[in-house]
């Protein structure tokens, strides 16, 4: 379990976080949700190391995250796809797919690059292209499988849709809902769709303004009468 | 039109090989660290000192200098790194911070070499200032030995860091530390460690290019001033961000500032050949002016397609 406690962050001099507190659920998908530029990126990213922390704290089953390297967390089992910059594009394909496993051995590692060219069968033709050279949807399916691979504990996914058609990012969030299932994963979704998301999800984080505006089940945000309007976009 | 001349041509050839060792280490710190290291060329003369000792003082052949010279030009560099970028940049020092902290540990070297340099000419009467070694260069089918081995070391050296950067796992993470530093440390790399090791490569292949100096030319405690401007001209026609471009730049500023010395103090005169930086100083100037991106930022395919269809 992830628990996030007063924390305090941003990016050296700009605070973005205000007092965040958060926990998330394990085997379940925690779904953080909120207007633009709130500070759902910036929570995701002080988890892993990414920002300026300036006070609280970020537990992973008992151990303290803040102060680490951020490669240090990778290897505990949190994997975590950006928003942004989520390729590397000046290395083919195979060779982003070999580095996502960067720290698991050689053989475990070729048999999940064949798992995930399974699921994303359009990485096969592309293997020895630069990434660089592929379309956004393109991009974003390599580095959901970049994620995939690592078969991480817990699964921090930063807007996983965006730049899909509507039937790739319906996949997505079907093999996402896989994770949990399967796999008993922990997943933690920031969703620029909020009802798709807190469709599939069972907790959920309301940010607003860079604190939490709002915790509880999925359903009940989905269901709010003022928040889901004000915030979500929903009637 | 003056004949070329072997000796020209000898010189020229040893000189860019040993340059491309040079500014493919210039250009592989620059990329992963972003910082313009002035204290490249001493990382070089550190290494005709650490030769000359070992030759003069130990009895060792030249060549067999290189090994030590490169673990002993890997450690200076690592020492910079470890010691003063590294805590600058956790600190969150821009790159002109940076680059004045490469002056100033160029100064300490510089320091150390000259006492280095007193030291071995008191204690062992050995000549440190104005020297060269060409007299014990062997014989290679009737040419100094170094015209064969600077020119081959330098293409195992390119050939061995295309392998290491294409087809080893820590070489691409390299790669992806050096595009992308968040992202590689998010799948698990630490960056850290291929910036350090990357600082390590840099200064051992200024360490074999140091031992092998005083073969070629004439050696004195402040070459590393003089080198470091045909590095940076080397780096920067490479495009500064391109391993193999330094190579071809390396190759390039070497031939010109040689040949074209050799042919100007022909046919002007040897008063000439004091103002050799000119060359490769003007050379840089050219490329920030009209290709700032170096040779490897042309897109020559499109030029060579419009110069077709013109
Ligand atoms: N690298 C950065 N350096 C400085 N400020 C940043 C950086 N990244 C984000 N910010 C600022 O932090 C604030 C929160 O950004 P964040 O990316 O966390 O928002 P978000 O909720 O993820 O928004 P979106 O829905 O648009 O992705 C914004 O005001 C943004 O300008
Ligand atoms: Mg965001």
């Amino acid at each position: 379990m992830i628990v996030v406690q007063n924390l305090n962050a941003g990016y050296r001099r700009l605070q973005v976080l205000f007092d965040v507190s958060a926990s998330f659920q394990v085997g379940k998908i925690n779904v953080i949700v909120g207007p633009n530029g709130s500070g759902k990126s910036t929570l995701l990213k002080s988890i892993f190391g990414l920002t300026s922390v300036y006070s609280g704290s970020v537990k992973f089953n008992g151990v303290e995250l803040t102060g680490r390297p951020p490669h240090d967390i990778a290897r505990l089992g949190i994997a975590y796809l950006p928003q942004l910059n989520k390729v590397f594009e000046n290395l083919t394909v195979e060779e982003n797919l070999l580095m996502a496993g960067y720290t698991l051995n050689k053989s475990r590692l070729l048999e999940k690059i064949e798992e995930v060219i399974e699921i994303f069968p359009i990485i096969k033709k592309y293997r020895k292209t630069k990434t660089g050279l592929l379309s956004g949807g393109e991009r974003q399916m390599v580095a959901t499988a970049m994620a995939l691979i690592r078969e991480p504990k817990v699964m921090m996914f930063d807007e996983p849709t965006s730049e899909l058609a509507p039937k790739m990012a319906k996949s997505v969030l079907e093999k996402i809902v896989e994770l949990r299932d399967k796999m008993k994963m922990t997943i933690i979704l920031v969703e620029q769709n909020a009802k798709k998301a807190l469709e599939i999800g069972d907790r959920s984080y309301l940010l607003v303004g860079g604190r939490v505006a709002f915790e509880g089940g999925c359903r009940e945000l989905l269901s709010h009468p003022q928040l889901s309007t004000l915030y979500l976009g929903l009637r | 039109m003056v004949a070329l001349s072997l000796p020209l041509i000898r010189d020229a050839v040893i000189f860019a090989s040993l340059l491309t060792m040079l500014s493919t280490g210039l250009t592989l710190t620059y990329m992963t660290t972003r910082v313009p290291n002035f204290a490249h060329g001493e990382f070089a003369t550190m290494n005709v000192y650490l030769n000359l000792a070992l030759v003069q003082v130990l009895g060792l052949s030249p060549y067999l200098g290189v090994v030590p010279s490169f673990f002993f030009g890997g450690l200076v560099a690592l020492l910079l790194y470890l010691a003063v970028l590294k805590p600058l940049l956790d600190r969150g020092a821009n790159y002109v911070i940076l680059m004045i902290a490469t002056i100033a540990y160029d100064m300490i070297l510089i320091s150390i070499i000259n006492i280095i340099a007193d030291y071995l000419n008191r204690v062992y009467k050995i000549q440190t200032r104005l020297f060269q070694l060409k007299g014990l260069d062997l014989d290679l089918l009737g040419q100094p030995m170094i015209f064969t081995v600077a020119p081959a070391l330098s293409l195992i050296i390119i050939t061995v860091l295309y392998f290491f950067l294409n087809k080893t796992k820590f070489g691409i993470a390299m790669r992806a530390a050096i595009e992308n530093p968040s992202l590689a440390e998010v799948i698990g790399i630490n960056i850290n460690l291929t910036y350090a090791f990357s600082w390590f490569i840099s200064g051992g292949l200024a360490g074999l290019a140091g031992a092998l100096l005083p073969l070629y030319m004439t050696c004195n405690p402040d070459i590393g001033v003089r080198l470091l401007i045909s590095i940076f001209a080397a780096s920067i026609v490479g495009g500064l961000t391109n391993i193999y471009g330094a190579f071809l730049g390396g190759l390039l500023i070497g031939l010109a500032e040689t040949l074209g010395t050799g042919y100007l103090s022909i046919m002007v005169g040897p008063w000439i050949v004091p103002y050799r930086p000119v060359i490769p100083l003007s050379l840089m100037l050219l490329t920030l002016l009209f290709a700032p991106r170096g040779l490897t930022g042309v897109d020559w395919r499109k030029l060579l397609r419009r110069e077709a269809e013109a």
